[in-house]
């Protein structure tokens, strides 16, 4: 996709003006009898061809640079340390309800904004991380790609304030965080951040998958719970024969199942994240090359120091430009 | 003879203590010079100017797959050109711009990323759209009227000043009954913006996608609802009509009238044109998308805001006015003062212009 | 040169003129008693002042023989005066006062000699309000120099009318003195020589050496034709310098050969400074 465009093309329409030094006669010049007697000399012509030569470089190339060339579709070389960490938030429609954790303002909150300000704060502080974040109900969005950009990740955050929809489709959700780490070279620890009430029920199919999914990435799966005012902790065994009415206890018993490093988080309070933050800065990691897509790249600087070199030359030239005839 | 020394830079060389006088056209090289200089620093200032801010939000229902840009054999989906216009579109919005992402399926439309700026975060964004895929969908009814009045409504969240941008192909799926479209109830105009029209006016198939995304089928008319099942009808029914009628079940009779082509797709340029009527919006349709991105970049959509601005220009356009001066032969400047002063100055167009003393 | 100070030159014709007034050249005219022409039969010219004993003596058979003369006539002496743009060129002396020297100097001295002088100037055309006519008086030199003191050139461009002069001239064959830089067309040369092939031409070539020797020695300029207004640049260097004073090296001989194939005098070659003596031992020389 790489492309080459202006921001101010209008200023394109000076560009004409670069006409001007080749056409314009008339300049100072010595009174001679006649030309005729002159022989023909290469070197002089080509002087002259170089005197309005580099006025119409210089002028066409400010106004080429005044237009503002850029160039897109280069991509940079970037450097990551730390873990490589995918958010996965949960933006259901069972997020909506209340967050049953205290909170210092009292108020009601919905398991939406607290999960918000939990993964503020875990943004925040993991400052040598990789980020990306995934938002899934029914189906998964890829909100932020792998990077280094937490801005980005912030930014998809807040836009969760829209308020959940749909079923919380965990495993769905899940295997697009794992995607994200495909085709990328395993330099150090992976980790999928699960922020979520859990409240979802995964078929055999589905667990095996998700299982092979988490060996083939070797991901560990870090999982901040939030719990509603009505929902069990994690901890909590659910009495016999009611394991149904706890779809995030099951979740809880299958996470723990999957062979890879799995910690749940409940976020019932502040340390929960400082915990959560603690594990995954004792994840050390080789530094990862990654190539990330530039942005329009600014190629006016060429076309100033173009001009410049044109005018110095230009300047040099008119010095050397006899002035007087004879001075006696 | 031997001593003269015609050129300033000879004499300069040769003697270097003499002050180098400069004559007045050298004295305008000089100054064009030291602008181009001054430009090679790279000033730039905060300054308040056209930024653009955008909510790009993008229809990924299923008729979003039809296949109808570009050549027969590699046909490109409307979804894919909608994501190819954006990033081209990311690419040409000038860095301080603001991009917010959202997504309309069903009935609304969701924010994916709260507003970016496009060069910092470019690489996100870029990443973000060309990750936007029809299976984010969450339902795949696509009721265009109730999705773009909530993007609207979304759009004035993101911050004062955004623009909408909403790439859709005005396909209407299940079919809606017209007395039951929700009404306009903000102010037309109120948020700025455009529905971009995706899709070509010839009706497509639709297909049906595997996890490749190889097309394994069409949408078959037996698999779409033909008719809206809600709300009352408004038609007048004959007597056999009735025969089926029921007031809850079946209102508008055994055997409404069917759309036949429901199965198929085409852009509604229409009924986008008359929403974008009512809501205030621009309207236009996606033939080319260097159109479209030209439109999205325009002075038109952008918002005055304080900015770093490139004054590279401001001293670029004095040094290539100099230059001019440069060239233009001094009889061009006589001609003005001339003009200006009384004909005191005997003007002998090229002959003469210095004498050789 | 801003003032009237004319140098003295002395000119003398290789042909009889035809002339009845009175003058110090050889005319055709018969009569007076300075240049003997021959001898004639008494019966033809009754003078018994004119009989030649020593020629009676040698006829046979014998007979009384007279001796015939030529008068002595005056001729009238023509300066034709280019004042085409490039004549306004300025060097190392101003062109336009060498040429009123000039032609004052030869005013003079031809009214001296009791020739009547006659002045066209030419430029694109022939020019109304430059002329002198054929006159002997003795102020006519004083009037050559005013007249091309007087003369604006401001609208003057070529020196297309140079040969169109020639119609103002008399018909017998006079003495014409071309005054011009000849940096003219070669067709426009051919032509000039031609019209004034019956007539005795003095080519007067005034250069100046900044035109060709005194350049500047390095660094580049720009030079406008006089004439055309056509520009060229030159990039002032040794090599440059040895070009240009070869190509006008080559005029010189290219006017020598074509005058000399056109039947006119050789060129007489001004460069800065007019040295009358020089002038005057051309003319001999050359006729």
């Amino acid at each position: 996709m790489g492309a080459f465009g202006f921001s101010q093309p209008w200023m394109l329409l000076l560009l004409p003006l670069a006409l001007l030094p080749l056409l314009l006669r008339g300049q100072p010049a010595f009174a001679y009898p006649s030309l005729q007697r002159l022989p023909v000399d290469g070197l002089s012509r080509w002087l002259e061809h170089a005197w309005r030569g580099l006025g119409a470089i210089a002028i066409s190339a400010l106004a080429v640079a005044m237009a503002g060339p850029y160039i897109t579709g280069k991509s940079t070389e970037q450097v990551g340390h730390g873990a490589h960490i995918m958010v996965v938030l949960d933006r259901s429609a069972s997020m909506n309800d209340d967050f049953a954790g205290q909170r210092s303002e009292g108020d009601k909150a919905s398991k939406m904004a607290a999960a918000r300000s939990v993964l503020e704060r875990f943004i925040d502080r993991s400052r040598q991380d990789l980020l990306g974040m995934v938002t899934f109900n029914t189906s998964p969005i890829m909100v932020a790609p792998l990077s280094g950009d937490r801005e980005a990740a912030l930014a998809g955050l807040r836009a969760t304030d829209a308020g959940g929809v749909g079923f919380t489709a965990v495993a769905k959700g899940l295997a697009m965080g794992l995607d994200s780490f495909r085709g990328k070279p395993v330099t150090g620890a992976r980790v999928i951040l699960l922020v979520s009430d859990g409240g979802a029920h995964l078929d055999g199919k589905t667990r095996d998958l998700l299982r092979a999914s988490f060996h083939r990435q070797s991901a560990a799966l870090y999982w901040i719970y939030l719990r509603d005012s009505n929902g069990g902790s994690l901890e909590q065994v659910p009495e016999e024969g009611n394991e149904d009415a706890y779809p995030e206890y099951q979740l809880h018993t299958y996470f723990k199942t999957l062979g890879v490093p799995y910690r749940a988080y409940e976020a019932e309070n502040p340390q929960a994240v400082s915990a959560a933050l603690a594990d995954v800065a004792r994840l050390k990691n080789l530094p990862v090359h990654y190539r990330v897509a530039e942005p329009r790249r600014d190629v006016a600087h060429y076309g100033y120091v173009l001009a410049a070199l044109a005018v110095l030359v230009l300047l040099l030239l008119h010095l050397s430009e006899v002035k007087q005839w004879r001075t006696t | 003879m031997q001593q003269d020394m015609p050129s300033l830079l000879t004499r300069f060389l040769r003697h270097p203590g003499q002050r180098l006088r400069l004559d007045r056209r050298a004295a305008l090289l000089l100054a064009a010079l030291l602008l181009a200089l001054i430009c090679l620093a790279r000033p730039a200032a905060l300054l308040p100017r056209p930024q653009h801010d955008w909510f790009f939000v993008v229809d990924i229902t299923q008729s979003m797959n039809v296949r109808d840009y570009g050549e027969e054999q590699a046909a490109i989906s409307r979804l894919a050109e909608s994501k190819y216009t954006l990033r081209q579109t990311l690419r040409a919005l000038p860095c301080g711009a603001r991009v917010a992402l959202g997504l309309f399926t069903e009935r609304s439309t969701t924010p994916i990323t709260r507003p970016l700026e496009v060069c910092a975060h470019f690489g996100a964004l870029d990443e973000t759209i060309n990750g936007i895929d029809w299976r984010m969908a969450w339902a795949a009814d696509s009721f265009i009227t109730h999705g773009l009045f909530s993007a609207i409504e979304q759009t004035a969240r993101n911050g004062a000043g955004f623009h909408l941008a909403f790439f859709t192909d005005g396909h209407q799926a299940p079919p809606s009954n017209v007395d039951y479209l929700p009404k306009f109830s903000g102010k037309p105009g109120a948020v700025n913006g455009i529905i971009v029209g995706v899709g070509s006016r010839q009706p497509g198939r639709i297909p049906k996608l595997d996890e490749q995304d190889n097309i394994t089928g069409y949408w078959e008319l037996d698999d779409v609802m033909r008719f809206a099942t809600f709300g009352v009808s408004r038609k007048t029914m004959s007597v056999q009509d009735m025969e089926n009628y029921h007031g809850r079940n079946a209102p508008h009779g055994g055997n409404p009238a069917e759309q036949a082509d429901a199965h198929l797709s085409a852009l509604n340029e229409g009924a986008l044109a008359q929403l974008a009527d009512t809501t205030g919006l621009g309207y236009m349709t996606l033939t080319k998308s260097s159109e479209v991105v030209s439109r999205l970049t325009s002075h038109r959509m952008a918002n005055w805001r304080r900015a770093i601005t490139d004054l590279r220009p401001v001293f670029a356009l004095p040094a290539l006015l100099l230059l001019l001066a440069f060239y233009l032969p001094p009889a061009f400047f006589t001609r003005i003062n001339k003009r200006a002063r009384s004909s005191l100055r005997v003007l002998r167009p090229h002959f003469k212009p210095r004498r050789i003393t | 040169m801003s003032v009237f100070k004319p140098d003295d030159i002395v000119y003398r014709l290789d042909w009889r003129a035809r002339s009845v007034q009175p003058g110090s050249h050889a005319t055709r005219t018969p009569g007076g008693h300075a240049d003997f022409r021959g001898f004639a039969r008494f019966m033809d010219q009754p003078d018994p002042r004119r009989i030649d004993m020593r020629a009676s003596l040698r006829q046979n058979p014998r007979q009384w023989m007279v001796r015939q003369y030529h008068e002595r006539g005056a001729i009238v002496v023509y300066l034709i005066v280019d004042l085409s743009a490039s004549m306004r060129f300025q060097g190392v002396t101003d062109k336009a006062a060498l040429l009123r020297h000039i032609a004052s100097s030869i005013a003079w001295s031809a009214s001296r000699s009791g020739d009547a002088v006659a002045m066209f100037a030419c430029d694109q055309k022939l020019r109304e309000d430059c002329r002198v006519l054929p006159s002997a008086r003795p102020g006519v030199a004083q009037q050559v120099w005013q007249q091309l003191l007087a003369v604006d050139t401001a609208q003057s461009v070529s020196a297309d009318s140079l040969p169109l002069a020639v119609g103002q001239l008399r018909r017998k064959r006079s003495l014409v003195f071309l005054l011009s830089d000849f940096h003219v067309e070669s067709a426009l040369l051919a032509r000039t020589l031609n019209a004034y092939a019956s007539h005795d031409l003095v080519p007067v070539v005034l250069w100046d050496s900044a035109e060709y020797r005194q350049l500047p020695q390095w660094g580049w300029g720009r030079v406008r034709d006089m004439e055309t207004g056509r520009e060229h640049t030159l990039l002032f260097r040794p090599g440059l310098h040895r070009k240009i004073s070869e190509h006008y090296e080559q005029r010189r001989a290219e006017l020598r050969a074509r005058c000399r194939a056109a039947g006119a005098r050789a060129p007489f070659f001004v460069e800065d400074q007019f040295d009358a003596q020089r002038l005057t031992r051309h003319l001999l020389e050359g006729s």
